[in-house]
């Protein structure tokens, strides 16, 4: 079923483009507010500078959410629960480093406790840098995503490199 | 309070009647314990008083439950690394007299034990946790001493003098590469592979050394530029 691009380019394209929209007008984010930049956070999606405006809804389970704001602080015994909370989040899912902190350990860089940094532990897809980060800033790392997001191949109709032979044949070759 | 002398910002403390000095209630507890007593360190709300750890729990019960002292709030159990010694400060405060004290036990690096406070202040649970995870102090009597801030299998104490942080912490690096010494880097390559180009690209024999001299020039321009 998957359509190779040469014949069916132009509706991948615009399937894709239908998906990715989906995807990126509601990016449910888990509520992962640790420190200081946890208020901020709660500001963003506050009446003033409304990040529900773009689909953005908080979510406080893992399981719900494809998008994890980091806010705040990271320590080493929060970092070993921060991997597990990513893992649990269901894919395609979205890392934003909200604040100095998450971003590369921040004002407590040289902190016995402090993991310097939460693209230590999941990958990082936006830092937004600021202690803490005004909500606006908040709000342009989150249309930073939604870029990220429309920019991206619906993994629907993708063209993969097929093997020459399929496994059945390859199989039915090597008894015969 | 408006009519209380300026004192450069600080509030004048308040005081309830019955409150007593520092050099007061230094020697009430002297009357009261007689043995196991150290120096007295006067220095206004903050004087302290050197404790042995066999005789914590005989003054601050006496701190605590003597009607003219009545120090029923332990402000704060802070561990500290003397280099000779560990040991732990309590600061003590009374809510009905508003007067204060501190107390300083000190115990060996090899073995130490300091009784716990638990049973008088329900605050000293975590607080003693706290000096238990950051110095390595062990609390007799606490219910339930282990780490509070670092994680469960940390090894080492932090705040001790002589704490080397470990490398990596089960597989997350401690330290992070400064930005600043990467792009000093990356620019001092760029620049070593400049010049290499340059100078390989100059044209060997006797016109290498006017060559050379303008492909010394340019580079310094375009380091300026980079």
């Amino acid at each position: 079923m998957a359509l190779s691009n040469e014949t069916g380019g132009a509706l991948t394209t615009t399937v894709s483009k239908v998906l990715n929209w989906t995807r990126a007008s509601s990016l449910w984010y888990l509520l992962f507010g640790l420190a200081c930049c946890a208020i901020e956070l709660m500001q963003t999606g506050g009446p003033r500078a409304d990040i529900d405006r773009f689909g953005a809804a908080p979510r406080a389970s893992p399981r719900q959410s494809d998008l994890m704001i980091v806010a705040g602080t990271l320590t080493y015994k929060m970092a070993i629960r921060t991997k597990l909370l990513y893992e649990q989040m269901p894919e395609p899912k979205y890392v934003i480093s909200m604040g100095s902190c998450s971003n590369c350990g921040g004002l407590f860089q040289y902190a016995y406790s402090v993991c310097k940094g939460v693209d230590q532990i999941v990958p990082v897809d936006i830092y937004v840098p600021g202690c803490p980060p005004r909500p606006e800033a908040l709000t342009e790392g989150l249309m930073a995503i939604q870029d990220k997001v429309m920019r991206e191949r619906a993994p629907v109709f993708t063209k993969f490199d097929a093997p020459a032979q399929s496994p059945v044949e390859a199989a039915r070759a090597a008894h015969s | 309070m408006s009519d209380a002398p300026q004192t450069g910002g600080h509030a004048t403390p308040v005081r309830k009647p019955g409150a007593l000095g520092a050099a007061e209630i230094e020697a009430l507890v002297r009357a009261q314990v007689p043995d196991g007593l150290g120096a007295f360190e006067p220095r206004g709300d903050d004087s302290t008083l050197w404790v042995e750890p066999r005789r914590l729990l005989d003054v601050a019960r006496f701190l605590k439950d003597d009607p003219r002292l009545r120090m029923d709030f332990l402000m704060a159990i802070s561990g500290i690394d003397w280099k000779d010694k560990l040991g732990v400060v309590y600061h003590f405060f009374s809510y009905p007299f508003r007067h204060r004290f501190g107390l300083k036990v000190g115990a060996p690096y090899e073995d130490p034990h300091v009784p716990s406070l638990e049973g008088l202040y329900k605050t000293a649970l975590w607080q003693e946790r706290e000096a238990f995870d950051l110095y390595g102090v062990i609390f007799d009597g606490h219910p339930d001493l282990r780490r509070v801030l670092m994680p469960e299998d940390w090894i080492g104490h932090p705040m001790r003098k002589d704490y080397k942080e470990p490398p990596d912490y089960r597989g997350i690096p401690t330290t992070r590469p400064n930005p600043l010494v990467i792009l000093e880097e990356f620019n001092r390559r760029e620049q070593e592979d400049l010049n290499k180009r340059r100078a390989a690209e100059a044209p060997p024999g006797g016109a290498a050394a006017g060559a050379a001299d303008a492909g010394g020039a340019e580079p310094e321009a375009e380091g300026e530029d980079a």
